[in-house]
């Protein structure tokens, strides 16, 4: 993918969360965003994912203008899979029928279709003893799994996921981290906001350090980690390295 | 040997067996209790008491029964259609929708169903030409209980997060999709519970609609008052008709209550 953001302008009522973000991505299948809390990681995320409208400016995906339309904003999320911090599933549904409804109802499956492709992606995610237990009886480790099968169950071409593994203990992140692994090797772009910066170094070809609203570092995960250039960016990878 | 304690009281640890003796002798004990305290009551009156009377009438109190019943079974499921109107009506993003919305709730949770009754059966009722008392009965119950219904829906609605309104943006539903398949069966589930208690307000308010000579149980209860002369018999039966429609309501939701609960 190549992303291309051009005077992103975000304003809460007084708050500007976003401001004046200008910046051009190389090529990468992975793309993370990093930085502090309250920088606006979640919020450009939310934009790029089409479930948030810019106050002004544009974003382009390989030099596509993307249109923030609320017709054209529907189609884009049907096209993406977005998984978020926590709270994803639909606790009244069972695991396979969080993943069959939206395949059936958005996505025209077959009832037996949607079923099939469901039960697949479970497995996938080893959630295949699991199926028809709701939510609320899966593990903080299995629900995130389960909510990327389901992100991912469409098989969409490009991925968002913020902080998928923030509200979650370090076993089960691993498992998390493991899934998003599968996702790489299956050739879908990824974007990616996360505070694990070991594994951003690992899986992603190109990090972005959001500051305050502003990008002020970009490239290579090494480099931007081992050798930023700005205050702000130093003192926070040294922070967070430094356990 | 019997262990005193555990029929006394009820088990601390999750999971241990409720002892069976135990339950029943305390229900025992709580009706007899209960007995002994009205029955001292009622020996203290000096009246002479007339139950012929009563049972002779007995058809006319299975009468008031069955109109009592269907009528609220139709403004149950009026005030049921009323309330999710309203409901959606006061999240409209139309101001007028929002205000009338808002206005109705208001005032018919804020004036007696009692002046309620008397406004819409002499004025309005009149005015608009609808004469039939039944229909009156049924519309003005259902426009009260159709209220309290919308509030019990409106916090249903309010707690499915706005983290699950987002999910379901997310994975591509539309608007009414996202009613549909997220909104509406998590609120419902949140709302059964305090619909089953305001169905059970509903069949005891319809007892108000005795007031307009509607012919239900009340009514019956009072006319056979004054036919036999006698000032309380009739209200054990009408008290005891009331129990057999409310007893199984709040029974039903007790069960719902228990079935529905999911962890989250």
């Amino acid at each position: 993918m190549r992303l291309r953001l051009q005077n992103l302008d975000l304003n809460f009522g007084e708050d500007s969360v976003l401001r004046d973000l200008s910046v051009e991505s190389g090529e990468p299948s992975v793309l993370a965003i990093v930085g502090p809390s309250g920088g606006g990681k979640s919020t450009l995320l939310r934009i790029l994912a089409g479930l948030l409208r810019p106050s002004s400016g544009d974003v382009y995906w390989d030099d596509v203008r993307m249109s923030f339309s609320e017709k054209n904003l529907l189609a884009y999320r049907r096209r993406v899979g977005t998984v978020f911090q926590s709270f994803n599933l639909f606790p009244h549904l069972s695991a396979v029928e969080n993943i069959a409804l939206p395949l059936r109802t958005v996505h025209r499956f077959s009832q037996g279709d949607a079923m099939e492709r469901a039960e697949h992606y479970l497995d996938r995610f080893q959630l295949s003893k699991h199926l028809h237990k709701k939510p609320g009886e899966l593990s903080g480790g299995q629900r995130q799994r389960a909510a990327i099968a389901r992100a991912m169950a469409f098989e969409p071409k490009l991925l968002f996921f913020d902080e998928p593994t923030s509200s979650l203990d370090p076993e089960m992140t691993y498992e998390v981290l493991e899934a998003i692994r599968e996702i790489r090797n299956d050739g879908r772009d990824l974007v990616l906001v996360t505070h694990e910066i070991n594994f951003a170094e690992e899986v992603a070809d190109e990090l972005w350090f959001l500051y305050d609203g502003v990008i002020t570092e970009k490239g290579s995960p090494k480099e931007v980690i081992r050798s930023a250039a700005s205050e702000e960016a130093r003192r926070f990878f040294e922070r967070v390295l430094r356990w | 040997m019997i262990d005193c304690r555990s029929i006394l009281l009820r088990p601390t640890a999750a999971g241990s067996v409720v002892s069976y003796l135990g339950l029943f002798l305390g229900w025992l004990a709580a009706l007899v209790l209960l007995a002994g305290f009205f029955s001292f009551a009622f020996f203290q009156l000096d009246y002479s008491w007339n139950w012929d009377g009563v049972w002779v009438y007995r058809e006319k109190f299975l009468d008031g029964w069955i109109t009592t019943l269907w009528i609220s079974a139709v403004s149950l499921l009026l005030s049921v259609g009323i309330g999710f109107l309203v409901a959606l009506g006061r999240s409209s993003r139309i101001y007028f929708v929002g205000s009338l919305s808002a206005l109705y709730v208001e005032l018919i949770r804020g004036t007696p169903f009692l002046v309620q009754i008397l406004i819409f059966f002499y004025i309005v009722a009149d005015g608009y030409g609808i004469s039939n008392r039944y229909v009156v009965g049924i519309l003005v119950l259902s426009v009260f209980a159709g209220a309290y219904i919308a509030e019990i829906f409106r916090a249903g609605f309010e707690s499915v997060s706005s983290s699950q309104r987002e999910s379901a943006r997310a994975v591509g539903f539309t608007q009414s999709q996202t009613l549909r398949y997220v909104v509406l069966p998590q609120a419902l589930r949140q709302s059964l519970p305090p619909l089953s208690g305001q169905f059970a307000s509903l069949i005891k308010d319809s007892s108000l609609l005795s007031i307009i000579a509607v012919s239900e149980l009340t009514l019956n209860a009072q006319e056979v008052n004054s036919f036999t002369f006698s000032a309380f018999e009739s209200f054990l039966p009408l008290a005891i008709g009331y129990l057999i429609l409310t007893l199984p309501v709040s029974m039903f939701s007790r069960y719902l209550e228990a079935r529905l609960k999911h962890p989250s």
